[in-house]
This record gives C-alpha cells, structure tokens and sequence, in this order.
C-alpha cells in the first residue's frame, strides 16, 4: 500500500523540496511565503487523500486483537515503528481548519456510542438475569403445585400409601357401612326367625296346657263320682241303722275328701287359665319382636350402593384429571424450556456488542491521530497508524469466518437444569 | 291374609299359596301346614304372586320351614315374586338359601 502511495503522490516531497531549496537560495520574504504555500499545499493533497483511505480502512476493520480490546478506550495508540516518509502537501487552509472540530465530534459521538452499548449490555444483561431466575421459581412452583394435587387426590381417593391410614377415604367409609347395614339386616332375619320359633314354642305349650285342662276336667268327673258314691253310702248306712253308724262316719270323711278334691281342683283350673292369659301376652310380644318392617333397611343399602357407585365414578374422574395434570406439567416444563432456551438470545447479544468495542478504539485512535495531525502539522503518527491498520486488515481477510456465525436463534439445542 | 295349600298326588311336592300380607298372623297357618303333612315331602313350593307385603317374621317362618325340611339338602322354591317382595328376599340374601325364581 505504501508503495502505491508513492507512486501516486511522488510529486509532493519533489515540490516541497524544490521550494526548499529555492527558499535556501532566494532569501526574499514574498518568495518564502510563496514557497511555504507550495509546501503545504504539496503535503494537504496526499493528507486528504489518505484520510479518505483511512475512512474505508474503518470500514473494513472488524474485529482485530490487539490494545484496543477494553471498555476503558485508551486513545493513545501502541507504538509502532514510524516509516520515513517525506512531506506531503496540504489541503485548503479552511478545510485543513475543520478537522479539529470534526474530529472533537466524532470523538465525542464515539463516546456516546460506547457509553450507549455499555448501558445496553447491563441493562440486558440484569434483565436476562431477572427472567431466568423468574422462570426457574416459575417452573418450581408448578412442581409444587403438582405434587400437592397429587397427594391431594392420592389421599381421596385412597391410591396413595400413605402413612396417615387413620382417617378413611371415602371408598372405605361407604364399603364399612355398607358391611354393616348387611349385618344389622342378618341380625334382624335371625331374631325374627327365632322369635317365630319362640312363637311356636308357646303354641306347643299352650296345647300342652289345653292337656292338662282334659285331665282336670277328668278329676272334676272322678270328684263328682266320688261325691255322689258318699252321699249313696250315707243313705245305705242310715238305712243300715245302729250297725251301719261306723260305715256312716266313713262315708262322710270321703264326701268330705271329694269336696276338697273338688276345691283344688277349681284352683287348679283357675291358675291355669291364668298361665293361659300371660302366655298369650308372652305371643303378643314374641309376635312384635319377629315382626320387623324391612323396607327402611332396604332404603337404606339401595342407597349406600348407589353411593359406591357414585364414589367409584368419582375416583374414575378423578384418576382421569391427575393424567391431564400430569400431562399440563409436562407442557409446561417444555414451555419454561423454550423460554430459558430463548433467552439464550442475550449471550449472543452480549457478544455482538462486545464487538463494537474494538472498532470504536480503533476510531478514537485515527480521529485522536488525526487531530494531533491537524494539530502539529505532522501526518507521521497518522501514516504508522494506518499502515498498521492496513497489515491487521490483511491479517483479518486470511481468516475465513466470523466469529460471531450466527444468524437465528433455532441453531442448536440447549440443555437445562 | 290367606294361605291356601296343595299336595301333589304321590305328596312328594306341597305347595303353599299366600296371597295378602305374608307376617307374623300367620305363623300358626303355616307351621299347621308342613306340620300335619304326612311324611315323605321332598319340595315345597311357596306362590307369592298373590302376596303384597312381606316382613321379617315370614323371613323367620320361611327359615323354619327350610330347617324342618332337613336343612341344608332342603328343597325349597320361592316363585312369582313380586318386585318389592324379590328385594327383601335379596337384602337377606335369601338366593344362597332358597330357589328364588
């Protein structure tokens, strides 16, 4: 490139030095002044034409290692071998005039610059931060969530082996009273069947007694013979006269035996009858401990099985909703997933205006150059720093890539948690 | 409450009707009539078409008659139940014990 630039501008250190050395020989003020025009005209023209190819080596200076690679810019350059190079003539004065101004603005923009991407990457940066750590409390708390419910619907339904076995599921509650309505039902069945069988029991008893009655009844007749037998033997010893009187006591005794037989059994009979009443009442009670109306009973099983059912459909929904559940959960734990993964954006990002760091170094040095340039009247700092420039630019085009290869958030996969 | 009853002729089946309510006024009937018998019974068939009511004391007399019928080899039919009725012999789980048509 320096080749080229001689070759190009190879009149400008001749008209400079031609001036110096008609200065040297024509001592007059106009002539010097002339010849001080002429120089710096000779130097402004190769100045302006390499500012304008400083300006596309900015363009094509990416990111290049080097000195440059910190937030804290540093505006003076590394120091580089400066090449020979003889004078070159100026531009305009009043041109030459603006590059102070221009390069304080430029400068003052890069500064803008620099402080907006720094602000932006802490900004991004906190902000990422704060979504990640939103998303991670975000998918806990679903996990939570999901284990309550199961729990939750593990302990109704009674699927889960949980230590806390004292308090019943409703499955359990229903099938217990169930077991024992039908229970109380058997106990009822059994009582009356022996009731009816203590029923019969007292029909044989009272048969028995109706029994006893045909046999008072037989005494009654045995008394009335024995009565009427006396009376015949009083007659016939009254009949027998002085010889019969002892046949007469006797007969008395026996009428008087008869009629005490008699009198017994009329008590007999009596308390019998009684016996007879109470039994009847001992029925009447018996009859009122077998009858049992059923029907309540009945109600009461229809519906507690009616409940079961209910309960199984229950525990059927219930199974269903925890597979939909489980299901949501893993929906979410893909869509936290795609979130985290699309968050990834700030690394990228990040990067990509770490980039912008070197190039705005690399600008502060040129426009600090440059005004030291315009300042001192002396381009040879400006030229090493381009020629530099210029090396590092080949340097770069030998790479192949850029670092930064990617275009769209879909490459690659991200593995989380 | 009536109970009719019929004998067949080699009286190796009786059977016995009941018609009204089946309960406990009628336990002496009944008894009367697988009591006086004569031997040699080997199925009872018991019609409840005509029967409207039952209640635990024709459980109790229907139990009875199984055991005098020899238990457990008893042959016992309960036929033509009535809805209601059919229930109660199913909450006792009589369909263990009897032939329930």
């Amino acid at each position: 490139m320096l080749l080229a630039f001689l070759q190009a501008y190879w009149w400008a250190p001749v008209i400079s030095l031609g001036a110096l050395l008609v200065q040297c020989t024509q001592p007059r003020p106009e002539v010097a002044l002339m010849l001080h025009a002429l120089t710096a005209l000779a130097w402004g023209i190769p100045l302006a034409c390499l500012w304008g190819q400083t300006r596309t080596l900015l363009g094509a200076c990416d990111h290049l290692p080097g000195p440059f690679d910190t937030l804290a810019l540093d505006p003076t350059p590394e120091p580089t071998p400066t090449p020979e190079l003889p004078p070159t003539p100026g531009l305009a004065p009043d041109v030459w005039e603006c590059v102070p101004a221009i390069c304080s603005t430029v400068e003052e923009e890069v500064e803008r610059i620099a402080e907006a991407v720094t602000q932006t990457r802490g900004i991004l940066r906190d902000a990422v931060a704060g979504l990640h750590q939103s998303f991670h409390g975000l998918y806990n708390q679903t996990q939570v969530q999901h284990h309550l419910v199961v729990s939750l619907m593990g302990d109704m339904t009674g699927q889960t082996n949980t230590t806390q076995s004292s308090h019943l599921t409703m499955q359990q509650f229903t099938e217990a009273t169930s077991s024992l309505l039908q229970y109380f039902i058997d106990l009822v069945v059994n009582i009356s069947k022996q009731s009816v069988e203590t029923a019969y029991k007292i029909d044989d008893m009272v048969r028995q007694m109706d029994g006893i009655f045909a046999l008072l009844a037989n005494i009654k007749t045995i008394t009335d013979d024995t009565h009427m037998l006396a009376l015949n033997a009083a007659v016939e010893a009254a009949r027998a006269g002085e010889a019969g009187r002892g046949f007469a006591v006797v007969a008395a005794e026996v009428r008087r035996l008869s009629q005490h037989s008699r009198q017994f059994s009329e008590r007999l009979r009596t308390q019998i009858e009684e016996m007879k009443t109470t039994i009847a009442a001992v029925r009447k009670v018996v009859g009122g401990v077998a009858a049992t109306d059923l029907n309540i009973s009945l109600d009461a099983k229809g519906r507690v099985d009616a409940m079961l059912v209910d309960i199984k459909e229950v525990n059927e929904r219930v199974a269903q909703s925890l597979q939909e559940i489980s299901a949501v959960m893993h929906q979410v734990h893909t869509e936290v997933g795609v979130a985290v993964r699309a968050l990834q954006f700030e690394d990228i990002i990040s990067q990509l205006l770490h980039y912008t760091v070197t190039p705005l170094g690399t600008l502060r040095c040129l426009v600090a150059a440059l005004a030291e340039a315009a300042e001192t009247s002396d381009s040879t700092p400006l030229l090493a720093l381009g020629t530099t420039l210029a090396h590092r630019r080949e340097e770069r085009q030998m790479e192949a890539d850029k670092p930064v290869a990617q275009t769209s958030m879909h490459a690659g996969d991200v593995e989380l948690f | 409450m009536a109970l009719a009853t019929c004998t067949s002729a080699d009286g190796k089946i009786i059977t016995i009707d009941i018609s009204g309510r089946f309960d406990f006024s009628m336990h002496q009937e009944f008894r009367r009539v697988y009591e006086q018998a004569p031997g040699g019974a080997t199925q009872y068939i018991i019609n409840l078409r005509q029967a409207e009511y039952m209640d635990s004391s024709a459980l109790g007399m229907l139990l009875l008659l199984r055991e005098h019928a020899g238990g457990d080899q008893a042959n016992i039919k309960i036929v033509h139940c009535q809805p209601e009725v059919k229930k109660i012999l199913a909450i006792a789980n009589f369909q263990h014990l009897f032939c329930l048509d």
